[in-house]
């Protein structure tokens, strides 16, 4: 255990600020790209660093500080999506949106954007999250498989899948 | 690798990503440099995370995470304190509804650093709630005014934030509001002029 954690699992006041200064950004975006909603992201990890608070006693594990964090935020997150309804976009509802699009013009990076957006809601939570942690974060699989509470054959198959399936629901379409 | 044993898509994707070994990288070269499908397949998936970059995340606000300590620590000495808790949302309320008050009203040289107290006490969520909830708070504070306070309420729902308000202070202006707010949680204001407008006790 490094030594913010131990100050942190020990009660410390400042480490418990300077954990939070250190990966509130990480965590929201991490929230933000799974729930894909601005405020229910902020919403959420203000409830992730109540829940880091609380059990900050509890952490003495062996992994890293940062994993142990992102495990509490995608559990919440996880648990949160689990009571919404499904917010998922049927696939065959994204090719239309291909063939619409425009071929050029001022209308055309936001419109790739919301397309991007909608694709990535379409992914089932958890590939998200791992795609999220692996593309945006640069996260290992082994940090990936801890943060989860997978294997890492478990971090690396969700992430092929999720790729694939980005991959076909943006066929044709290419970045900036 | 024969150009027919095509490499699993999953070893593409390590490709593309850069996350092979030297020598598997190599081999799944030696196999692209044949295989018009595979390329295709790379091709595509470059597209894709070409594409994949332009997903942006929403910055909230500096102050959203200069204040998430201070939230976490007094949420979570609220729990279990009863009947406190539920006296917190009228009281900052009302607070929060003569702070806004001034502010609309154009005074950004007046009252505030209790910033923090209510801050730490209530999520964005809590604070339009308790506005709209709390029309007599509001009232009190306002005189008689409940186009007042929708105009409160639609302001933090417009700006979906009270850190934007907190943004758009400076220093100065920041400090006289917690001061001012300070002052409204322990009491120490009266009512004074035909508005109804909460002043300072020495004024």
């Amino acid at each position: 255990m490094n030594d913010l954690g131990r100050r942190l699992a020990e009660g410390d006041d400042d480490a418990f600020t300077d954990v939070v200064h250190m990966y509130s950004r990480r965590v929201y975006a991490l929230c933000y790209r799974v729930l894909r909603d601005e405020e229910e992201a902020k919403d959420m990890v203000q409830e992730v660093f109540l829940r880091v608070y609380s059990k900050r006693a509890s952490f003495k594990s062996k992994s890293s500080l940062y994993t142990w964090i992102y495990r509490i935020a995608l559990n919440m997150c996880f648990s949160y999506l689990k009571r919404q309804r499904a917010r998922t976009v049927p696939f065959d509802e994204v090719e239309p949106m291909l063939a619409q699009r425009e071929s050029s013009g001022p209308g055309r990076e936001s419109e790739l954007r919301a397309m991007v957006g909608r694709a990535m809601e379409n992914l089932p939570p958890k590939q998200r999250a791992v795609f999220a942690m692996r593309f945006y974060d640069k996260m290992s699989f082994k940090d990936i498989a801890e943060a989860m509470g997978t294997s890492l054959g478990a971090a690396k198959a969700n992430h092929h899948f999720a790729v694939e399936k980005l991959r076909q629901m943006l066929k044709g379409v290419d970045g900036p | 690798m024969k150009h027919d044993d095509h490499p699993e898509h999953g070893r593409l994707i390590d490709f593309a990503e850069g996350d092979l070994a030297p020598e598997d990288a190599s081999r799944i070269e030696a196999h692209l440099a044949g295989c018009q499908a595979c390329r295709d397949f790379v091709r595509s998936l470059e597209s894709t995370f070409s594409a994949l970059e332009m997903d942006r995340v929403p910055e909230p606000p500096e102050s959203f995470f200069e204040y998430l300590p201070a939230r976490a620590r007094a949420r979570a000495g609220r729990s279990g304190k009863g009947l406190l808790l539920k006296l917190i949302p009228g009281v900052a309320s009302a607070a929060l509804v003569s702070l806004l008050m001034w502010w609309l009203a154009g005074n950004r040289v007046a009252p505030v650093d209790g910033v923090e107290m209510i801050m730490a006490e209530m999520t964005t969520g809590e604070i339009v709630e308790a506005v709209s909830s709390e029309p007599a708070a509001g009232g009190m504070l306002m005189g008689d005014s409940a186009t007042d306070l929708e105009e409160i309420e639609a302001y933090l729902l417009e700006t979906e934030s009270i850190y934007d308000l907190l943004d758009s202070m400076s220093e100065a202006e920041r400090a006289r509001f917690t001061a001012y707010l300070e002052r409204s949680m322990s009491g120490d204001l009266e009512t004074s002029g035909p508005s109804g407008g909460y002043m300072r006790k020495e004024c």
